[in-house]
């Protein structure tokens, strides 16, 4: 192996030691905070007796030390005449007792209560010793498809402790065999989780992390590439919310650390990653006033460990700091908030050597040019404001927003890239009890720039700006009976500063729907539809234009839903539907562009039978007629004519029924059938008429017994289909997924 | 029949933000003047009869980095499936890749100052006869050679695919596209390359 840089750790050690300065504060605030619920609980606990206290002398045998906080938390059930022969109701009184004095208790209180009593007591009031309880599931199953057949199998145990904290095991195996590829891949994964829950005075979870995977493949020319990875890592988080400072100022506290070490072997080249993580996030949030709200945030992390790519190894680091303030506010004058954010990232990393655009290059002749000793460096800041007041029947709604981002690579030719953007949202909404209308304005302006690693001078920026504004109006007509009118338009522009590319483009859309849905009675229900859509298409260059052009499209499609009866309903939709595509630059000699429509008009019915609580029928026909035709001449009067090019019906029918046969034994089958009959015009007419279809029967069940401890889930399909797209691994195959699950 | 004011008031309210709506959006959203086509330059691209002229227009596209033709040649429910490898390096990304990430994807890679050399499809693969309104090109081979104007440096993509084609009216689309594994580059075979989406992870969230 061989180090490519070796003065680095100096400086990382200095950085380290800042960053540490920055977390051990938030460590000792963290702590201060849980010390201050402790001496919340002493001080809300009444005095200890002086017997207890003082006179007592401290026991040197193998009982427990007296603590000064056993008297005041001391056990109510602990009473000295008890002589542990109580009754059984007694004993349940006991319990509730305990309970209720549990739950008056805070967190801090039951963490003390708990450990110093040496009791076990469950945190639910539930009774038994300091494990609580042992769930096992196993699960172990099959699911093949057309693509993949897979095995699978899952361990998951979850040991119950006193005070809710858990400790759960989840392990995993696979294995994948695909059915189109001379590929396989098999897996293994182990994770475990461990909540503290009510037993310490903060919260508390560490998790950890084992992944294994093997993917085998071959490709075409017979040579294989196993891409192997095995991963390990490792969080332990512990956090302190709402930790009251003073009456209007309270604080939240996080702080988690972790390590992931990772092995991965892919096209030959080894990538290793060993690191550690120390991360700290500190929130106050202060009362400033009635309905107005300030929170402060900070959050700092570091990282460090080492990299191994190809041949070569290196230290790596990871560091990053963010403030952040918000307000928010409830008053007369509305509702609303202020944001700001600021936060700085740098990552000191081996990586494969990129292209100016950050495409990794692995074709390079030798290690030294391939790889590349990596340093990334990020610096963002976000702007958020937003507004809402209601005045009257009128509803103002302002959001203004601008984020930057400066991102820069140290050996990467991409260099470094500035980003700006720039959101502006308005709203109006306007409601009588009948109508209502809304109205909402949006502006996005942004753009990147980019110097190239060496370069003197930008690229240039490449602007992109989005315009929009919707347009809502509903009503109600008359009774059940509402009316809605939607409009969205919609401009977007693209330009690049300097012209160093020739996609500078404009698009334009413009829709329009109405709606109008009516309920009768009887379970009849009835909608309709009016929608007219205009896209536009707009290259600015000379080269590109040719292809500008516009489509204007226009839909009608009522629809109804009948429940005819508790075991019979019927769904019948209509479309018609044509869509002209006229290019701008068609008239013009040398462009070879044809204006031209297509039509269609399409019937779906849907009719459900259910004539027993078991068994249930669908039969579903879709109905489809396409025209499509070429302008063919405009005369005088701006009238056009097109010419028929192809006509083509698609009728389709589907069938399924579901008998359940028992109690979690379902019985499935379905079947489609297509006809596409096509006519094409031209010189000479042409017809195809191509069938395809598909049939499948399967089996599911769902089966549960042991009182619900073990259940099996299996769904059985066996596929057979035809038809011109169907292939020889889609013609006939099982489609699976069993599974066995037992708890115990 | 008597309407009542307030009736008639909160109509005319309706109708005049409506008006207002209409108006605004006849001043802020007019497209620019583009230029006139200029005779001789222009990108030529293939009518989209028969899907192998369809899968030849997105050869065109990337040799001129020009998007409508990209856009213009795959289906309004177009669906990318990456393959593995891809989804390890790029995790999450690939989740529903639909026509608009596509479309994003495309305009990213066609801003960079790139060069491309595309064949996409191997000379050995036999292509399916054409018939009713689906088509499904299993294993189809392609190669892109992209070369950065600015560091000079080459990326090469090579993978097999099933492709399936759509016939909408009297054109094919492109409507799904599932990678399946990188190919061998065709100047060295040993050589394994990875799948164009690689290429759209990179380009796909600029």
């Amino acid at each position: 192996m061989k180090s490519l840089v070796h003065n680095r750790e100096l400086t990382g050690c200095v950085r380290r030691a800042g960053l540490w300065s920055l977390i051990l504060p938030i460590l000792l605030v963290l702590l201060a905070g849980a010390g201050q619920t402790v001496r919340a609980a002493e001080e809300s606990a009444p005095a200890p007796s002086p017997s207890a206290g003082s006179d007592a002398p401290v026991s040197q045998t193998d009982d427990p030390p007296e603590d000064p906080l056993d008297d005041p938390l001391d056990d109510p059930l602990d009473d000295p005449t008890d002589d542990g022969e109580g009754t059984a109701a007694a004993d349940s009184t006991s319990a509730v007792d305990e309970e209720e004095l549990m739950a008056n208790m805070t967190q801090a209180e039951r963490a003390i209560y708990l450990a110093s009593h040496n009791r076990s007591v469950s945190a639910q009031g539930g009774s038994g010793g300091f494990l609580q309880g042992l769930d096992i599931t196993t699960r172990a199953g099959t699911a093949n498809d057309v693509r993949v057949n897979n095995l699978y199998g899952k361990l998951e145990t979850k040991l119950k402790m006193t005070g809710n904290s858990t400790f759960t095991n989840i392990s995993e195996i696979g294995h994948d065999k695909f059915r189109q590829q001379d590929k396989s891949v098999d897996s293994r994964s182990d994770r475990v989780i461990y909540v503290a829950g009510q037993m310490l005075p903060f919260q508390l979870s560490v998790n950890g992390n084992y992944d294994w995977s093997e993917d085998n493949t071959i490709n075409n020319a017979g040579f294989s590439n196993l891409n192997k990875r095995t991963v390990k890592s490792g969080t332990l988080t512990a956090n302190q919310k709402d930790i009251k400072l003073s009456e209007r100022l309270d604080a939240n506290l996080l702080l988690s650390s972790g390590m992931s070490n990772q092995h991965l072997v892919n096209r030959g080249v080894v990538n290793d990653v060993s690191d550690e993580y120390l991360d700290g996030n500190a929130q106050l949030r202060a009362n400033v006033a009635r309905d107005v709200n300030f929170i402060a945030r900070i959050f700092g992390k570091t990282g460090s460990g080492d990299r191994t790519l190809g041949r070569f190894a290196a230290p790596s680091s990871v560091g990053a700091d963010t403030v952040s303030a918000h307000l928010s506010y409830d008053r007369s004058i509305g509702r609303g908030r202020v944001e700001v954010a600021r936060g700085n990232f740098e990552d000191r990393y081996l990586d494969y050597n990129r292209d100016s655009n950050g495409q990794i290059d692995t074709l390079k002749d030798n290690d030294f040019e391939k790889i590349v000793d990596e340093v990334k460096t990020s610096d963002i800041m976000a702007l958020e404001f937003f507004h809402e007041v209601d005045l009257g029947p009128f509803g103002l709604k302002a959001k203004l927003g601008r984020d930057t981002d400066e991102l820069g690579y140290a050996a990467s030719p991409v260099g470094t890239k500035e980003r700006l953007k720039d959101t502006v949202d308005l709203g109006l909404t306007f409601g009588t009890s009948r109508d209502s209308v809304a109205l909402k304005y949006g502006y996005l302006f942004k753009w990147e720039d980019q110097r190239y690693k060496g370069a003197t001078a930008n690229r240039g920026k490449q602007y992109n700006k989005v315009r929009q504004l919707d347009v809502f109006y509903g009503r109600v007509l008359f009774r059940d009976t509402q009316l809605q009118c939607k409009m969205h338009f919609e401009l977007a522009q693209d330009t690049a500063e300097n012209g160093f590319n020739a996609n500078d483009k404009d698009r334009l859309r413009n829709d329009l729907a109405v709606t109008i849905d009516r309920k009768w009675d009887n379970g009849f229900s009835t909608d309709m539809l009016f929608s007219y859509k205009q896209s536009e298409e707009v290259a600015l260059h000379r080269t590109r234009s040719s292809n500008n052009n516009i489509k204007d499209s226009y839909e009608i499609s009522p629809g109804y839903k009948w429940a005819i009866t508790d075991w019979l309903s019927l769904n019948q939709d209509f479309r018609v539907y044509i869509q002209y595509v006229d290019y701008v630059y068609s008239h013009l000699e040398g462009i070879n562009k044809d204006d031209n429509y297509n039509k269609r008009g399409n019937v779906n019915t849907l009719v459900r039978i259910r004539p027993t609580e078991r068994l249930e029928f669908a039969v579903r026909h879709d109905f489809n007629k396409r025209y499509n035709a070429t302008k063919s001449l405009t005369d005088a009067s701006g009238s056009s004519a097109y010419t028929n090019d192809s006509r083509q019906s698609i009728s389709k029918i589907d069938l399924a029924i579901d008998f359940k046969i028992m109690k979690g034994v379902t019985l499935e089958a379905a079947s489609y059938r297509t006809r596409d009959f096509k006519e094409r015009f031209g010189s000479r007419i042409t017809e195809t008429e191509v069938f395809k279809g598909e049939v499948w029967v399967g089996c599911k069940v769902d089966r549960k017994w042991g009182n619900g401890t073990r259940q099996l889930s299996a769904t059985v399909k066996k596929r057979n289909a035809y038809g011109p797209a169907v292939t020889e691994a889609s013609a006939d195959y099982w489609e699976a997924d069993c599974w066995l699950e037992w708890k115990f | 029949m008597k309407v009542s004011s307030v009736k008639i008031r909160s109509l005319l309210t309706g109708a005049l933000l409506l008006a207002m709506a209409t108006a605004l959006a006849g001043c802020l959203f007019t497209p620019r003047d583009p230029d006139p086509p200029s005779l001789g330059s222009q990108v030529t691209y293939l009518p989209k009869s028969e899907p192998r002229n369809v899968w030849e227009n997105l050869q065109i596209s990337l040799q001129n980095n020009d998007s409508f033709g990209w856009d213009d040649n795959i289906s309004e429910d177009f669906l990318y499936v990456p393959d593995s490898e891809a989804e390890q390096q790029f995790p999450g990304r690939f989740t529903d890749w639909n026509k608009e990430k596509e479309i994003n994807f495309i305009e990213n890679f066609f801003t960079a100052d790139v060069t491309n050399i595309a064949k996409m499809r191997n000379d050995d693969f036999s292509i399916p006869q054409t018939s009713g309104t689906q088509v499904i090109w299993e294993g189809v081979i392609y190669y892109l050679r992209s070369t950065d104007n600015v560091s000079n440096s080459e990326i090469r993509y090579s993978g097999s695919a099933i492709i399936t084609f759509i016939l909408e009216g009297t054109d094919w689309y492109i409507y799904r596209w599932e990678d399946q594994q990188g190919e061998s580059d065709p100047d060295n075979e040993q050589q394994v390359l990875p799948t164009m989406g690689v290429l759209r992870g990179t380009f796909g969230s600029n």
